[in-house]
């Protein structure tokens, strides 16, 4: 990536006025993908000095800020199990330390194990501009203009669980499960190869039966059947002793 | 842009274009330690440690790290002597090109856990690449090092 003008504001308003203000202008969260993309950049905006990272957590409620790394959210005692154990394959402790869990989710990347696990805990996002909006509706639909996340927020889920399928220790998962039980039980899965989806329902029983209603496709990793049949085996390792889970 | 890095204790102040990467502006300051491996985080041969971070210098902005503490190998060679004692013993070592990268890693994962299990080690050590020596060479003389340090 090409870089022409680079600032690091301290304010986030005087952030969003570059951002709008300049056409072709990009927000940098952690950075991990500056050499991964071939193109050219008129300003990039640097967040990392508006205080935008930290964790909140609130009775039940949880307020991640966007800067936060996935390597402090990996050591966060306070978080679910299943959003801190995601993050321990996430290639090396040296990316932990700089990825950021907004760029993560801005992104709206498929191969991602941060997703999956937001998204079965009905994540809201936070704009600068744009107020509100929940996981789900970003990752099917974006943003209509161009903002800056801030944080993100969920309620603690009673219980939660998160596994992943991955040929090597750092790599990519082929495909990746979460299930969050909050009113109901919430099941997503993620690198079908296309982004997380989730399903809902109130019913235990009706949770290891939830794996037909996704579709699966075939790449260069896995072909759409043995991603399924992965998909239920990662279901039923979670699903292990679900008297647990009533 | 004007730029000051405080790489192993000393000030530097120069001149950076916006998307230059600390890799290339340490090994243009002569921390010839610092190696390219993948340039796209997935190896661990860049490995420096910024304001007590290990992060993979190939992605990092040098105008990023406008004023922050910079360690590399160049800096931290007492430390890299006695763990390399050990790697020399069990014969690890064969190109050594990974081997700067692996250090940093091991001075920070020493400096964030003191006592760390095998375990520990290898998760921490899960993002960086050799391909020589199968990795097992490197445990062992790590578990030994441990083995004296602790003892």
């Amino acid at each position: 990536m090409r870089i022409r003008d680079y600032v690091k504001p301290g304010d986030l308003s005087h952030a969003y006025e570059r951002l709008v203000g300049t056409k072709g202008a990009v927000v940098m969260g952690g950075g991990i993908f500056l050499r991964l993309q071939n193109r050219t950049v008129p300003l990039m905006i640097d967040l990392a000095d508006l205080g935008l990272d930290g964790v909140n957590i609130t009775g039940d409620r949880v307020e991640i800020g966007a800067m936060t790394t996935l390597r402090q959210i990996e050591k966060h005692i306070g978080l679910p199990e299943a959003l801190t154990g995601a993050m321990k394959q996430i290639a090396g402790v040296s990316v932990r330390n700089m990825a950021t869990i907004g760029g993560s989710v801005m992104g709206r990347y498929p191969f991602s194990d941060v997703i999956p696990v937001l998204l079965s805990f009905d994540t809201t996002l936070h704009f600068h501009s744009s107020g509100d909006m929940a996981l789900l509706e970003y990752l099917e639909n974006g943003l209509p203009c161009c903002d800056i996340l801030t944080h993100l927020t969920f309620n603690m889920p009673e219980k939660s669980a998160y596994k992943a399928y991955k040929s090597i220790y750092t790599d990519f998962a082929l495909v990746n499960v979460s299930v969050a039980k909050k009113d109901g039980y919430c099941v997503s899965i993620g690198a079908r190869p296309g982004h997380s989806k989730c399903v809902r329902v109130d019913d235990v029983d009706e949770v290891l039966g939830l794996v037909d209603r996704f579709e699966f496709g075939t790449d260069h990793r896995a072909s759409a059947e043995y991603r399924k049949a992965l998909a239920q085996a990662l279901l039923e390792d979670i699903w292990e002793g679900g008297e647990s889970w009533k | 842009m004007e730029v000051t890095l405080i790489i192993n204790g000393d000030h530097f102040g120069f001149s950076a274009e916006p998307d230059e990467v600390l890799l290339d502006t340490l090994r243009k300051l002569g921390f010839k330690s610092v190696k390219r491996g993948c340039d796209t985080t997935s190896c661990g041969m860049c490995h420096i440690i910024v304001d007590g971070q290990l992060v993979p210098s190939c992605s990092y902005l040098t105008v990023r790290a406008n004023r922050k503490k910079i360690v590399t190998v160049e800096g931290v060679q007492e430390k890299v002597r006695a763990i390399a004692e050990f790697m020399t013993a069990e014969g690890v070592e064969q190109c050594g090109y990974c081997s700067p990268g692996h250090m940093m890693s091991l001075i920070a994962l020493f400096e964030e856990n003191p006592k760390p299990t095998m375990d520990e080690v290898k998760h921490y050590l899960a993002g960086n690449m050799c391909r020589c020596s199968g990795f097992e060479g490197q445990h062992r003389a790590i578990a030994a090092y441990l083995e004296v340090e602790q003892s």
